[in-house]
């Protein structure tokens, strides 16, 4: 091919000349880049991030930490909250199902537990006993939502109340088995309780130091050994915030507010269920407010502010997350 | 007249039985106090009662006694009266949908406190934020190409509109006692309803999916939506409880009010106590050759307690009741 044919046929492809000398290489025409990897290889082995979306029904799956969007998920009626047990299994709760799904770490569901009393919210898994918790928000005939445990992850539950709580939300087990919960009271006030280990009583913790307004996750910190608690109206606005709570003899101490922003330095409008990991926060924005797209981000924790990593282009109403890792 | 709206007829099985009460002798009251010229008049005593205001398809506001079901006033000057709804200190808001306004009235005033121009929009349904003040309307398009639901700061001044995507025009709505909002649609071009949700600090609705008694439910003819201190009501020929928190929209009960001959809605729920829920529902309820007001009680429901229109001519569109300042 002579030069000049080369260039008419490379109208696409930059090509560059150089006038070197008759002893020179003429430059090669450059390649073209290779495609964006926007869709991730499966790979097993690594860690993934579920995301339940209740307005499209779909449970998305990314990797971490850059958010590519491996696999989107369907056949969940109104998916929410979200756990993740020491196999790689997800939980997801169906709230308007009155289900939780399991799904694998491939994102398939591979079973499922009825509930039949209440609208499932939020979940977490014990890894020392293997026990399923599950928050119902509340009941249908007007009555309150209660704390379900099911026995190694299996059916039938058994069922206890806070009696000053109406609503209930998400739960968190500590390192001890101890299971702590949030909530509201009927009046709307924010709850925090805990079921202790063996014990088949709970009791409200008390909370100092601050105001939680709407109740948001519920895990335990290995790092700090504290209880990370999540707030869907910070300082009573839309705002989402997560507190770290020192707790001792049944009482709740703020110690640590980390506030998260959005991709353009506003204000998250609603993350309802995040979750750490490796030293980040986890979360989706369901963004009511107007502002931008409800997306998904990594925060570091517990500094907070602007994300490292966000994706708005599958997300419609996200709600809850959880780490996959098997 | 909205009721030709609804449309749907049972066939004639009997009346309810009558409740076992004393009424108040309404017709006798009209004798006694009603002027002659239709000008708005209310008694001297009604200011200490709990009040019900009913929207008339003739175009006036008339207004009874709540528990003693006697007629102590009228407002007038409207051509369309529609929905209605009450603020915390017992002002009443009436929409008058051909005029495009919206007249608030104080707890049995006779002379409006304030006209809201809603023009071009047609307002319908309304609803005061007890924590804000803020009023919100559901309006039809009116002289628009689309309705929307717009939001008064404080009831006044230049409003917020919000529209919907899926929801050409807005019938209904409702705060809660947290400020969140819950619209429907009305029917025109539409077979089922569809509700948004306006959660307070948000600044878009949300398109929320309300679920029913079963898996297979779908609103069919809302007429109206409350809050009944714990849950929002949706007025679907019974009064159905349901909760939307964080987007989500669930199911929590309905009350079987009895209304046989007839079919029964817009409701306004009863509740002197915001902190509780109410307790009892007041609504209108149509039979093929007259309308009546029944009240049933609530949540429980069953038979009617009392009525109002056995002895007089109504032509009820909507209600609110107002309550009197408590000591």
């Amino acid at each position: 091919m002579s030069l000049t044919e080369r260039l008419t046929r490379s109208a696409i492809l930059p090509v560059v000349l150089v006038l070197a000398g008759c002893n020179a290489t003429p430059l090669q025409p450059a390649m073209p880049a290779a495609p964006s990897a926007e869709r991730a290889t499966k790979s097993y082995s690594e860690p993934w991030l579920f995301v339940s979306d209740p307005g499209t029904d779909e449970v998305y799956i990314y990797s971490l930490p850059k958010l590519y969007l491996i696999e989107v998920d369907q056949g969940f009626t109104q998916p929410q909250g979200e756990c993740s047990d020491t196999n790689g299994d997800v939980w997801v709760t169906g709230g308007s199902a009155k289900t939780i799904y399991k799904l694998s770490h491939s994102g398939e569901i591979i079973g499922h537990l009825s509930d039949t009393s209440g609208y499932p919210d939020g979940c977490a898994y014990d890894p020392k006993t293997g026990n399923l918790a599950v928050l119902n928000l509340l009941a249908p005939n007007s009555k309150s939502g209660a704390l379900l445990i099911y026995p190694h992850a299996s059916g039938p539950p058994k069922t206890y109340s806070n009696k000053d709580q109406f609503f209930y939300n998400f739960g968190g087990y500590d390192s001890a088995g101890d299971l702590f919960f949030d909530g509201r009271s009927a009046q709307g006030a924010f709850m925090l309780a805990e079921l202790p280990v063996n014990s088949s009583e709970t009791k409200t913790v008390s909370v100092s130091g601050g105001t939680i307004y709407y109740p948001g996750m519920v895990q335990w910190d290995t790092a700090s050994n504290r209880l990370v608690v999540g707030d869907q109206r910070c300082a009573n606005e839309a705002a989402s915030c997560v507190y770290q709570l020192a707790i001792e003899s049944g009482e709740g101490a703020i110690k640590v507010q980390t506030t998260v922003k959005n991709s353009t330095g506003g204000p998250v409008c609603d993350m309802i269920q995040g979750v750490l990991w490796d030293g980040r926060l986890i979360g989706s924005n369901f963004d009511f407010c107007g502002s931008e797209p409800s997306a998904t981000y990594l925060w570091p924790y517990p500094t907070g502010g602007q994300p490292t990593a966000h994706k708005s282009t599958s997300d419609s109403e996200p709600f809850g997350v959880a780490i996959s890792v098997e | 007249m909205r009721l030709l709206l609804i449309g749907a007829v049972l066939a004639t099985t009997g009346c309810a039985s009558p409740p076992s009460y004393v009424a108040a002798p309404a017709s006798q009251s009209m004798s006694l106090e009603r002027p002659n010229h239709r000008h708005a008049w209310m008694n001297v005593s009604a200011k200490k009662l709990d009040l019900l205001y009913i929207s008339e398809a003739d175009g006036e506001v008339t207004v009874y006694t709540y528990w003693q079901r006697t007629l102590v006033g009228e407002l007038t000057d409207f051509y369309q009266p529609q929905g209605e709804c009450v603020d915390k200190a017992g002002n009443v808001y009436v929409t008058d949908s051909f005029e495009r306004r919206i007249v608030e009235y104080a707890h049995a005033g006779t002379k409006p406190l304030r006209t809201i121009d809603d023009s071009p929009y047609a307002p319908y349904g309304c609803s005061v934020a007890a924590s804000t003040g803020d009023l919100a309307v559901a309006n039809e398009a009116g002289g628009a190409s689309k309705g929307n639901i717009a939001i008064y700061p404080g009831a006044s001044g230049t409003p917020t509109y919000y529209t919907d995507k899926n929801i050409p025009n807005f019938r209904d709505c409702a705060y809660n006692s947290g400020g969140d909002l819950l619209a429907s649609n009305d029917q025109q071009g539409s077979d089922v309803s569809s509700f948004a949700w306006f959660p307070t600090g948000g600044g878009r609705l949300i398109n929320v999916t309300l679920p029913g008694p079963s898996p297979s439910w779908t609103w069919k003819d809302v007429t109206g939506i409350q809050w009944d201190g714990k849950y929002w009501v949706i007025d679907d020929y019974q009064p159905y409880r349901v909760s939307v928190i964080d987007g989500q929209g669930y199911y929590i009960g309905f009350t079987p009010i009895e209304a046989s001959g007839g079919t029964a809605g817009p409701f306004w729920i009863y509740n002197d106590d915001p902190t509780e829920q109410g307790t009892q529902v007041v609504g209108v309820f149509s039979e093929p050759s007259r309308d009546y007001v029944y009240y049933w009680d609530y949540p429980s429901g069953g038979a009617p307690i009392a009525e109002i229109g056995k002895d007089i001519s109504l032509q009820p569109v909507a209600l609110t009741v107002s309550l009197s300042a408590k000591p």
